[in-house]
């Protein structure tokens, strides 16, 4: 058998020695690749959904019309029967200028929630040809209207905030005979009013 | 034995050992030694980070009225947000918005790879995925209420684009995602409820 000189045990040597490195080598990048990455976390503690209330609503019970105009004669208002959500007022009579009747509600917010009015909708009596202006309704010779003021000249308008628990809101129907003559027949209107929408504020 | 033959014989072996020996130096000479040198290898210095920047993030709060809308600070470290138990969302609309920021510090770019929602630790919860494609937005209830919490979150202001995966986030950049707390339901809880420990974790790794 042949003997190794000196210097083939040394190529060996060293051939060794740089395959054991170039695997170190391969290892190592091995070894840093997979530890790049990293974990983030968002933590939500605890979240409380409170106990809450919506009611806003007609303040309930019968109301009687103050009736307005010149002589009695011709006219009659119809007492208004209110619940939480609907004012009913019973047959009414004008039949001359000026004749009028004007209902005092409130709309109230017992609620745990401000409110505001979003919407007022106009509902014009059945097969009767109206104008409408905001929460004014003019129909013939009738005029409905929703007002804040007992004198019926402050139109009743939207955005304005009712406030939560016990906010109160003082709102007159008014009912007009606005022509300026009378009517030569009898003119019958039914049905016409308004809705008003109220929202989360 | 005769002194000649002896001297003879000497000589005979001196020859033989010198012919050896010149065999053997000869033989020694027929190899050729092969070097492979690597003149240098240089590892760039290089770094991997990518995390949130800054300490805390004051939430948006919307919704319509504040009665009942508290929205807490969040607490910022490299590695999480953490949002306190002071929130509280208790009607429609009500909703806690956290800007965030996180920045590729690093020489590397990155990749979110996966976002994983984990729901809240009460025991009587439900989690529904609000999109089947994405692990971004989920609502959950406590008990049989129909109203409860949204967790969401996004890649846009306005909550609309849920924050995707597989995004590259070079080194040197920066990206803002947004985290949603928002009330789910369209009516009001009649009494006081509570979910704890709802989770997002975004994971990170190499582009």
């Amino acid at each position: 058998m042949k003997k190794r000189t000196k210097s083939q045990k040394k190529n060996q040597k060293q051939l060794l020695t740089i395959v054991g490195a170039v695997v170190l080598l391969i290892v190592g990048i091995s070894v840093v690749y997979a530890a790049l990455s990293t974990t983030l976390n968002i933590t939500v503690g605890s979240v409380t959904q409170s106990q809450m209330s919506w009611n806003v609503a007609f303040q309930t019970g019968t109301v009687n019309a103050t009736a307005g105009g010149t002589s009695a004669t011709g006219r009659s208002c119809g007492a208004a029967t209110v619940t939480a959500d609907t004012v009913s007022v019973a047959s009414t009579t004008l039949s001359k200028p000026d004749d009028s009747c004007t209902y005092a509600l409130n709309i109230k917010n017992t609620g745990s929630i401000d409110a505001t009015l979003a919407t007022i909708t106009p509902v014009a009596p059945g097969s009767t040809s109206c104008t409408n202006s905001g929460a004014s309704m003019v129909c013939g010779n009738i005029t409905y209207k929703l007002t804040t003021d007992s004198a019926g000249s402050t139109l009743l308008t939207t955005g304005g905030t009712l406030a939560k628990t016990n906010g109160t809101l003082p709102v007159y129907l008014v009912i007009k005979y606005t022509g300026s003559t009378p009517s030569s027949t009898a003119v019958e209107q039914s049905s016409g009013g308004f809705t008003l929408v109220y929202n989360q504020k | 034995m005769s002194m000649k033959s002896t001297k003879s014989l000497k000589i005979v072996l001196g020859t033989i050992i010198i012919g050896i020996l010149g065999i053997t130096i000869a033989y020694g000479a027929l190899s050729s030694t092969l070097n492979v040198t690597v003149s240098k290898v240089t590892q760039n210095a290089l770094t991997w980070n990518v995390g949130f920047t800054g300490s805390s993030a004051t939430p948006t709060s919307t919704g319509t009225s504040t009665t009942g809308r508290t929205c807490g600070n969040a607490t910022i470290t490299s590695t999480t947000v953490t949002i306190p138990n002071t929130t509280t969302l208790s009607k429609p609309q009500d909703v806690c918005r956290y800007t965030l920021t996180i920045k590729n510090s690093g020489g590397i770019g990155a990749k979110l790879t996966s976002i994983t929602f984990t729901p809240p630790t009460d025991s009587n919860k439900t989690c529904t995925k609000d999109n089947s494609s994405s692990e971004a937005s989920y609502h959950c209830v406590i008990g049989s209420n129909s109203n409860g919490i949204t967790y969401k979150i996004t890649s846009d202001a306005d909550g609309n684009t849920l924050l995707p995966i597989n995004t590259t986030l070079n080194a040197g950049a920066s990206t803002t995602v947004y985290l949603f707390l928002s009330y789910y339901g369209n009516g009001l809880n009649s009494a006081e409820t509570s979910q704890s420990g709802a989770k997002f974790t975004l994971n990170y790794g190499q582009a």
